[in-house]
This record gives structure tokens, sequence and C-alpha cells, in this order.
């Protein structure tokens, strides 16, 4: 008897029975309130961590004197056998029921949660019954035996059936389960665990039963050896569960950023009370949307953010009206290079479609319990999404030359020959969706090439061929023979005109650079000269000029396969639009 | 007519409660399903004998509607002068929230148990022309919870008394009524003690007969 407890309500029926038992008052425990079950869950881990139990007797109905009979002597048998917070050999004590009825009578007559069926706990290994008599207990607690580890599984959890409440959003228990197991991965699990809006949810019932079957939930923790590399890159977080978990767990993703990882605090526009939801969603929108239109390397956005509204199990919204995608929608149209990761707790992969389809870079799916991921299985997914980062950081030049193809369309729309501003307007847009498209170094390639045929696009609008194969520039002249003096690095005419079928489009250039606009930069165009051989290069399929080193080996024109490449020729079709 | 209030989103869905919605149900029970505008609520306030019940969802929210100049602070209040109005004419209200404590006395439910048992306790309304609310708490079979409630204090008395003193006790009187309503308690207990029955016996019959 010396490690039996019991729980007690100090009414006059227990505390005869404990005096007959001779059941010493260090092993009295003392019954409490629960106003949910996350206190329910508490109470059960602090007391068997506190004492050194190998078997309790509880009573089916408590407080035993209730005015109506109950079963919640069920219930804090059902969190003992799903408290996770303590090691499995606690969990598995022997607990032995007390009643003045026999079981079949208790299920018979009382109606059950049924959400929890904490009858079924009744069916597994490990439970006892026995009556309030004092001989009936004595001989019960003898008979006992504690259930085995290795059973656990097959003789308990498999014999429950716990569902998720309909009051508790699938999407609040996926949102804590998602949140700490990736916080395993990243090294603050404990951390996030403190956290009450994370803890709340995983004490719940239907969340321990699926933890308890998903046993390296708590247990196993990593560290994260290869943290995501961010210093001065700005990011942007938008969740409305930032409150819950997710902007700490974050900030310590994307700590190398500092102050420039920033998040929209959904806390600012919900409810203080429990269930806290959105008071002023609109504003919580405003503040997501002051950020379009600012310097960005990367946009983290929940593809749901108003999950009352949009988070209704079998309800097909279609993807293009969650406010998530809306509000992609709405940063792309300011600037399509922004890198934008969609975040979400849905599977469903049309939904994550339609945000790739409309030019979100990549996704991060938060775990759901339902597939109850091994922490192995975790750590894949954190790892790709640190991949997904890293390539969301080399391609954030996207933003910028967006923004100044913008730049040039106003310079563009002011043109006194809109067809010719037209098609080096579409020209631009074709390479850059080019560029934005590319993965691999061809298709880098491929837009090098297309955004290079704007100087085609001018040399045509200005050049005529005459009857005797000379080129006059528009209001200028004939185009003069243009060469390249290696003693002084300058470019002169010789005086004659160009005669010929068709003069190369640097010379073409050349003539418009120097004749019409009368600049005077030579580096100018010795540059355009190496950008526009390199374009031949790979047109041609010219691998001896496009494999040409220099004096310490390293490629001159492996840059067309890059971002490099058109980033050059760019900066030059940027100086060479305002010209026009 | 019983009242209920509850904004929740998507309450059809989440919810077993289509039953409402039929021509049986809504004579007898008016659900409102949606946030309320403030101009509504005062109705109801001004109309509140039409109710018998009001059954309302803890957080509901009161809207303002355009062109009422009211401050927040206001349409709090109104919510707080409506539960106060409720409580004054004495009709039985009842609050119901996400994980909220049942307590019977308290008049507060958890709203998973309230949609549950809802149905049972507006039929036994139809019925009976009576509101039974510990349907709402303890289901339909509340009778027989009932029941057991008091058998499992007689089976109480008779473990810590001797059958001599059965005979006085008001509890094992009632129990053995409730069980064997056509049979004199009093013969029961004398046949008892002429057969030397045990208290395990006893307690045996009072649970085969429950």
């Amino acid at each position: 008897m010396n490690k039996t407890y019991i729980i007690s309500d100090y009414t006059t029926k227990l505390k005869g029975l404990i005096s007959d038992l001779r059941i010493p008052e260090t092993n009295i425990i003392s019954r409490e309130d629960f106003t949910d079950e996350r206190e329910c869950h508490d109470w059960t881990a602090k007391v068997l961590k506190n004492n050194d139990i190998e078997k309790i007797i509880i009573p089916i109905s408590i407080p035993t004197d209730a005015p109506v009979i109950n079963s919640d002597g069920l219930l804090i048998a059902l969190h003992i056998r799903l408290n996770f917070e303590l090691d499995i050999s606690k969990r598995l004590i022997p607990i032995i029921f007390l009643s003045n009825f026999p079981v079949s009578k208790i299920i018979e007559i009382n109606s059950f949660d049924a959400d929890n069926n904490p009858q079924n706990l009744i069916f597994t290994k490990g439970i006892y019954f026995s009556s309030f008599d004092k001989n009936d207990i004595k001989t019960t607690i003898e008979g006992t035996k504690h259930c085995r580890q290795e059973e656990y599984q097959k003789s308990i959890l498999n014999k429950l059936n716990i569902f998720r409440k309909e009051t508790i959003g699938g999407h609040d228990i996926a949102n804590a389960w998602g949140c700490f197991k990736l916080a395993q991965v990243v090294g603050v699990s404990d951390k996030v665990f403190e956290l009450d809006s994370i803890s709340k949810h995983l004490k719940q019932l239907y969340a321990k039963y699926l933890i308890c079957n998903n046993e390296s939930f708590k247990t196993e923790k990593r560290i994260d050896l290869k943290p995501i590399k961010c210093g001065r890159k700005k990011i942007l977080f938008i969740d409305d569960k930032s409150d819950e978990g997710w902007s700490d767990l974050m900030k310590n993703i994307f700590k190398g950023a500092g102050d420039n990882f920033v998040f929209v605090d959904s806390a600012k526009y919900k409810t203080s009370d429990e269930p806290k939801l959105f008071k002023d969603f609109e504003g919580f929108l405003n503040e997501c949307r002051s950020y379009i239109g600012k310097v960005l390397d990367l946009i983290i956005i929940d593809l749901r953010l108003n999950p009352e509204k949009e988070d209704i199990d079998n309800e097909m919204i279609p993807p293009t009206e969650f406010s998530g995608y809306k509000l992609i929608d709405e940063f792309l149209n300011e600037n399509e290079g922004y890198q934008i990761i969609v975040s979400t707790a849905s599977n469903k992969i049309w939904n994550i479609n339609a945000a790739l389809q409309r030019g979100a870079s990549s996704y991060y799916v938060k775990e759901s319990p339902e597939f109850n991921y091994s922490i192995s299985e975790t750590n894949k997914h954190y790892e790709n999404f640190k991949t997904d980062v890293k390539k969301c950081f080399e391609r954030s030049y996207l933003f910028e030359i967006y923004k100044e193809n913008q730049k040039l369309f106003s310079i563009l729309n002011k043109h006194s020959n809109p067809s010719f501003a037209n098609e080096i307007k579409n020209q631009l847009s074709i390479a850059y969706s080019l560029l934005k498209e590319a993965k691999n170094d061809i298709q880098f390639a491929y837009a090098y090439i297309s955004l290079y045929l704007i100087i085609e696009i001018i040399n045509n609008e200005y050049y005529t061929k005459t009857n005797d194969d000379k080129w006059e520039i528009l209001d200028v002249g004939n185009l003069l023979n243009w060469e390249h003096d290696k003693n002084t690095s300058t470019y002169s005419e010789t005086g004659v005109e160009f005669i010929g079928n068709k003069p190369p489009e640097w010379k073409k250039f050349a003539g418009l650079y120097y004749q019409k606009w009368k600049m005077n930069d030579h580096n100018f165009i010795r540059q355009l000269y190496f950008l526009i051989t390199k374009r031949n290069g790979f047109v041609h399929g010219d691998k001896a000029l496009l494999n040409k080193r220099d004096d310490s080996g390293n490629y001159l024109n492996h840059d067309i396969y890059s971002n490099k490449g058109y980033e050059n020729l760019f900066n030059h079709i940027k100086q060479i639009i305002r010209y026009l | 007519m019983i009242l209920i209030l509850d904004d929740t989103e998507y309450l059809r869905k989440r919810f077993d409660i289509e039953f409402l919605f039929d021509d049986k149900y809504k004579q007898v029970c008016q659900l409102i399903d949606k946030k309320p505008y403030s101009r509504e609520i005062m109705q109801l306030a001004q109309n509140l004998t039409n109710f018998i019940m009001v059954c309302h969802h803890r957080s509901i929210k009161i809207l303002k509607e355009e062109g009422n100049n009211s401050s927040d602070e206001d349409i709090s209040k109104m919510k707080e002068n409506f539960i106060r109005k409720i409580d004054a004419t004495k009709i039985a209200r009842i609050e119901f929230g996400r994980d909220m404590h049942t307590n019977f006395s308290a008049k507060t439910i958890d709203k998973n148990l309230f949609y549950a048992n809802l149905k049972y306790f507006i039929d036994f309304y139809i019925l009976n022309n009576m509101l039974e609310l510990k349907i709402l708490y303890y289901g339909e079979n509340y009778k027989e919870i009932e029941k057991m409630t008091l058998i499992d204090k007689v089976i109480d008395e008779i473990r810590s008394l001797d059958i001599s003193k059965f005979k006085d006790n008001r509890l094992i009187l009632d129990g053995l009524k409730s069980l064997f309503p056509s049979t004199n308690p009093f013969d029961i207990i004398e046949n008892w003690r002429k057969k030397e029955f045990s208290k395990k016996e006893i307690i045996h019959i009072f649970n085969e007969n429950l």
C-alpha cells in the first residue's frame, strides 16, 4: 500500500475508506476543479512527477458527493495515460476505478463525451474496477499488474478513439503542432512549448492522443547546425498565427537578420479573450499592405489569414479567394520580383498550385498531426525550407530589375513613337519573365538573348539601308565605319561610310551613340561590344568564344548562364533607353 | 419560444443543427446565427415576453449599424444590459461557450455539449410544453442518471449502516421506492432481514434492478 495513492475529495465516504485502507496522508492527492483540459493535463503531470506512485485509485464519479453522478474520473485517467510530459512508465501505472456500479451499468446509463470517448479506456490494459468495499479494494490492488511499455501502443492507444472537438479548429491544433514540430528541429522546442498559445492546444486530449502515437514528438531534440545565413536580408513574415508561436519561431530561424526580420503582429488585431479571433481583420490586412513596394528579400505569407472564414472542413473555397492569396497577388502586382514563400496548414495541392501559378516562389506546408511525421521527416522539410529560402535570397535581384523596368516603362510611355516604345516594353517584359522562370544555365542564356533583342529593335528603328548598300541613320546621315583602336582603347571612325550588306549590331549602335546622340564614353561601347559578342557566341554555338578565359583562368563569358549576365546587359539597356 | 443567439461562423457546418430549420422546430425555437445589430438586440429586449428561454454564446458580438453614432463601449454595454434584462424578467438563461465549464447551478455549459443535447431538449419541450434543463446538461438519459445518482447514495448508506437501521433511513426507502414503486419498501427490507442477505447481495439487487 505504501506506493498506492488515492485521489480524494475529502467527503465522509472517502475519508472513511482511506482510514479503513490505512492509506498514509502523504498518499492522498487532493482533487481539484479543472476549467479545461489543459488544467487537467498540467495537474496530472504535476501529481505524477512529484510523487512516486505505483498504483492510483480514482473514483469514477468525482466529486463523490456531486449532485449528479458523472464519469470525470475516466477523464483524469485518460489524461494520465496520454500525458506525453511523463515517462511512459509513469503513464502506465495501474489505475483502480471505484464505483458502486458494475462496468455494464456505467456504460449503459452514462452519456459520455462523444469526442473523447473516455469509456474506451475501460477496455484497455492496466485498468481495474472495484466497489467502495475496502476488502474488494485490497484484493483488486493486490491483483494489479503494470502494463508493459511495449504494450502501450497496441493495448492502450489503439483502443482509444479521440476526435477533434468541433469547437476547436483543426487549424488551431495544426498550428500548434506544426509550430512545435518545426521548433524541435530548429532547436527551440522547449522555448516554444512554454508559449501558452502552443501548449494549450497540445494539452487537449485530441492532440495528446496524436502526440502519444508519435513518440518522437517530445523526446527527440535537434540542434540546427546550419542556420540560415541572412545577415542584412530583409524578411517579412505574415501569418494570422504570428501571435501563437510562429513569430517567435521564425525570429529564431532568421536570427541572423536581426531587426531586418519583421512580422505583422496579429495579436494587435485580435480579441484578448479566448478564443482569440480577429476583431479588426481589415486593420491587420492594411498593416500587411503597408509593406507593399518596400524593398524585401523574402516574404513568407500564410495562405489563409482568416481561418474563421476560410478554414471550414470540406468547404470548397477557391484558393483565389483566400486572403493570403489576395495579399500575394497585391504584392506581386506591385512588383513581380518579390520572392514569396507561401506557408499553409493545408495539404490541398490545388491551393498551393494556385499560389505558385500566381508567382509565389515556393511553399512550406505546416505539419499537421494527421500525418504524424517522424522527426527525421520534419528535419527534411526544414532543410527543404532552408534551401528554398536560400534560392529566394539568390533571386532577390528580380525585385530591383522589375522596379527598374517600371521606371523604363514610364520613360518609354513619353516617347513620341508609341509603336516603337511598345515594342521595347514588350521585349523588356518577355525578357523579364524568362529571367524570372530561369532555373538552369540555358534558361538564363535565353533570357539574356531575349533582352539583347532590344538593341536590334532600336537599331532597326533608326536605320534604313540605301540603294548603294549604305546605312542611313534617321535624321543624321550614313553610318560611318567605327573601329576600335587597341592602343588608345577608343573608337574612331575612319572618315569612311560603312558599305555592306549587314553591319554588326554593335557597329550600328556605335553609329547611333556617337553620331546621333553625340556621346563619347568609349568604354560604354567597348562593354556593349563584349555583351553582344557573348550573345553571338551562344546563338551561333561558338564554344571557343563562350569558354574563353582570362589570364587568371576565369571564364569571361559564362555569366551569360546566370543572372549576372542579364544584369550586366540590363545596366546597358537601361542607359540606352534613356538616350532614346 | 426558445431563443438561441450564436454568431459562430459556419454554425450549420460545425454542428448538427439542421433540425432547427424544420417548421416543427421553427415554431418553438428562434435561432439567430449571425452577429446581431444593436437595433435587433433592442427589439429582442423589448419583446422578451415572447420567449421562455434565452441561450446565448458567451462571446456574442453586437454590431453597430450605419448611422449609429454610439461608441463601441456603449455597444458592448448593450450586451450586458440585455443579459441583465433577461435575468430581471426571470426567463431561463443559458450561456454556452467553447470549452466553457459545464455547471448546472451556474447555468453555463460547454458549447459542444449544448448542441449535442439540444434536439432532445427541444423535443421534450414540444412534447411536454416544459423546459427540462437537465436534458441539456445530462442528455436524454437524465432520469436514469438521476436514478443512478440516488442509488449511488443509497448504496453508500447500505455500506455504512446495519440492516436493522435501514427502515429508518429516508434515502434507502426512497431508493427502494424508485426501483420497486409497486412494493412496500419496508416489506423488501424485512424480506432481506429474514433471508439474512449480506450487504453485497443487497447492493447486487440494486444494481440488477437499476
